[in-house]
């Protein structure tokens, strides 16, 4: 038998990653991995570290950048002024499938490598990456069918040369055409694009805060942070401490009445959200904390893992939800579960069975906080839960509820010569006829 | 509910509806000669006590399968004054009767709302939108009437500007791109945004349908007291446009196919000067000296002078 019958092929094929790899991601997704890189070229280029500006301890430096997404049946767009790529970067690292960054120096969000290259493939089958720094430009375009059929993995730049006009900001242009079908379609609702606009305003506040701009078919995003609720007898949570070398930071608390949307964990690594408004056991909910329930949704927490050792972060590879295994998760998972326990506590008073009387002073410290930003919070010294009621005074009223048979009842009104009275009436006058006796 | 209409005003004396109505029946009409048998399809609407699309349809479009939905507690009144014995009455809120419905038969389905628009009528739109059989005609109808949203619940207080707007954005904030705020509040705005929204959520539900999308043919606003909108349009698949242009259903001039609001009024004329400028129809027809009737009030006459009821007493 001649000797390469013994060889087994185990190469991947380009039809694996096109459509497996994709399967892990939504089309959401893909797009924040792209919003992704281009801030991190904004990090690497500027030093801002988002997380050292929320507390407190650089100031907030502001950002000039752009990214503008553009979104139609037909046609996917991104394009960004956040310094472009270097040719030697798109030789070496950037069309490189699976490149985990090396780069210790700075808080980013680059951390595996494969975003770019999955976001494009999932989204269509017409692709083309232009990029200008000051002094170079590129552009590559990868026709998937065809770059599918060939054997080997390398790509081509259609040009790849020094600028004839330098200068100004670099930037990168994704387009994506040919979009697959239902990707095509969902870009075309009005909803999906409401949709896109929130979670962007949700997942990268931070960011948008710093002055970047980002918009969708030219719809400005504009930054969604919570509030929490704070007075003198109402103190939310904000703790910060290290857990493996990672930084971390906790705040929780309730949010104002006006605000209506059910809350929950949400949980951000290096400045982008990446768990939103967790209900489930991802966040503990049903094991260290009760089950959720609708009279947890003013409770809010927030945690904040910040680290420039990228790896140690307990993200995701679609960084959408974490690591349950991730010591550094499970350290922090324990502690927000602690800081937590407290303020459901106070809900469940709150919301106890009987609102109209129990839960009274709670509701009225509730309704007497003022709003305070995550800013102003996460400034603030470490502090626990902290919530202070006014007693209720002995002669508060509360209220008596219990049900008798309807004929023993009925007897009751003809004994009292009042046939049409009410059984709250019923009830009141028996209570009253007893303390008058017994005194 | 917050108030009944038929309890306030006759239904039949709604002029700019029965104009609406009458283009709806004209419209299919044409379909009916290409490629949509509208004739066999069941009508499927909110009659009231007066049944009024239910005689119009059956007469003018021949539909003689049809069935009649009514949430109201008057089930005697319903009964007694249904018109013909074919008419399926179901005394039950619409969205309990829709999983009832059949997902073969073709439908022509008008939800013609009393109300402002809820996030309960979106569910019921979402709905028929998920089984509707391809062929079927979904037209639905919504108060735009902005002092209404200022109204609170039954037993409610009133609202605020600010606090309408923070319902709508609330409710529907999820269905258009930009937020709704207080300026969409006025009697301009309010109309273009809850059309937006209505083909915002259509478009949402059949977006999971790989065989079919919402060819809208309709959107309509007019005012007989409290102003409405009306969206509708067939679900189809991507031949419909081609089947419509076959059908000559597009050069009628009040078809919309995109945002364009198509404006229904009945100028205030007598039976008279109806009748003169129905007798005198030509290009650049003036009434303005013969009877001071001003040119816009007069364009718009003759753009609907042929769907426009006359309403005479008689004697019974």
């Amino acid at each position: 038998m001649p000797e390469t019958d013994n060889i087994i092929f185990t190469e991947p094929s380009k039809t694996f990653f096109i459509d497996m790899l994709t399967r892990d991601i939504t089309a959401t997704q893909s797009i924040l991995d792209l919003v992704d890189n281009s801030i991190h070229s904004i990090i690497t280029e500027t030093d801002i570290d988002v997380m050292q500006s929320l507390l407190g301890k650089v100031s907030v430096k502001k950002v000039d950048a752009s990214i503008s997404i553009l979104l139609s049946k037909g046609k996917f767009q991104i394009e960004d002024n956040c310094g472009g790529i270097s040719i030697k970067d798109a030789k070496t690292e950037v069309f490189r499938l699976g490149n985990p960054t090396v780069d210790k120096k700075h808080s980013g969000l680059g951390v595996y490598g494969i975003g770019m290259k999955r976001a494009v493939f999932k989204l269509g089958r017409d692709i083309s990456v232009e990029s200008h720094t000051s002094d170079e430009e590129f552009l590559v375009k990868i026709p998937v069918d065809e770059w599918e059929r060939t054997k080997d993995w390398n790509l081509e730049f259609t040009y790849a040369r020094k600028r004839t006009r330098k200068g100004g900001n670099g930037g990168t242009t994704i387009v994506v055409k040919d979009l697959y079908g239902p990707i095509g379609n969902l870009f075309s609702l009005a909803s999906f694009q409401k949709q896109l606009i929130r979670k962007l305003g949700t997942a990268y506040a931070l960011f948008l805060s710093t002055g970047l701009q980002v918009s969708v078919n030219n719809t400005p995003v504009k930054p969604l942070l919570p509030e929490f609720l704070r007075s003198k007898n109402l103190q939310p949570v904000r703790q910060f401490f290290k857990a493996d070398g990672v930084d971390v930071l906790v705040l929780a608390g309730a949010t104002p009445r006006e605000d209506r949307q059910p809350r929950g964990w949400y949980i951000f690594c290096n400045g982008r959200m990446v768990v939103e408004a967790d209900k489930t056991t991802l966040t503990g909910w049903g094991e260290s904390l009760p089950q959720f329930h609708t009279k947890f949704n003013h409770f809010l927490g927030i945690t904040y893992f910040r680290s420039s050792n990228l790896l140690s972060l307990p993200w995701t590879t679609t960084k959408d939800g974490v690591d349950r295994e991730s010591a550094v998760y499970q350290q922090a998972l324990a502690r927000m579960g602690l800081l937590a326990k407290p303020i459901l506590d106070f809900f469940n008073v709150m919301y106890a069975k009987d609102v109209a009387v129990e839960g009274k002073e709670q509701i009225d410290l509730i309704e007497s906080a003022r709003r305070v930003s995550v800013q102003s919070l996460a400034r603030s010294t470490n502090k626990t839960w902290d919530a202070r009621p006014r007693t209720p005074s002995e002669d508060r009223r509360v209220s008596i509820c219990y049900q008798r048979s309807q004929k023993q009842v009925n007897r009751v009104k003809q004994s009292l010569g009042r046939p049409s009275m009410s059984n709250k009436a019923v009830g009141e006058y028996t209570f009253d006829y007893y303390v008058k006796k017994e005194g | 509910m917050a108030r009944k209409s038929f309890e306030k005003l006759n239904y039949l004396l709604r002029p700019s509806k029965q104009v609406e109505r009458k283009l709806l029946i004209e419209a299919l009409h044409y379909l009916s000669q290409t490629a949509y048998p509208i004739y066999g399809y069941t009508y499927v609407g909110f009659g009231s006590i007066y049944y009024a699309d239910f005689l119009l349809f059956h007469k003018y479009l021949y539909l003689n399968k049809m069935m009649c939905v009514e949430h109201g507690k008057i089930p005697n009144r319903m009964r007694f004054n249904k018109p013909f014995k074919f008419i399926k009455l179901k005394m039950k809120p619409i969205s309990e009767v829709i999983p009832q419905l059949s997902r073969k038969t073709k439908y022509l389905v008008w939800l013609d709302y009393d109300d402002p628009l809820t996030a309960g009528m979106l569910a019921d739109i979402d709905g028929f939108s998920k089984m509707l059989a391809p062929g079927s005609i979904l037209i639905v109808t919504v108060d735009a009437e902005p002092d209404h949203l200022l109204e609170g619940e039954e037993g409610e207080e009133n609202r605020t500007e600010e606090e309408a707007a923070k319902f709508l954005d609330d409710t529907f904030g999820h269905l258009v791109v930009e937020d709704i705020t207080q300026a969409d509040l006025t009697k301009n705005d309010l109309p273009q945004l809850l059309s937006r929204v209505l083909r915002s959520q259509l478009n949402k539900s059949l977006a999971s349908r790989s065989d079919v999308e919402f060819h809208q043919l309709f959107n309509f606003i007019y005012a007989d007291g409290a102003q409405m909108i009306t969206i509708g349009g067939v679900i189809d698949d991507g031949a419909a446009t081609e089947k419509f242009e076959r059908s000559g259903v597009l050069d009628l001039e009040y078809i919309s196919r995109g945002e364009d609001l198509v404006r229904i009024t009945v100028p205030p004329l007598t039976i008279r000067e109806k009748q003169w400028i129905d007798s005198n129809l030509a290009k650049h027809l003036s009434a303005k000296k013969k009877l001071n009737i001003d040119d816009t009030l007069l364009a718009n006459y003759i753009r609907f002078y042929k769907y426009y009821p006359t309403y005479y007493e008689t004697l019974l």
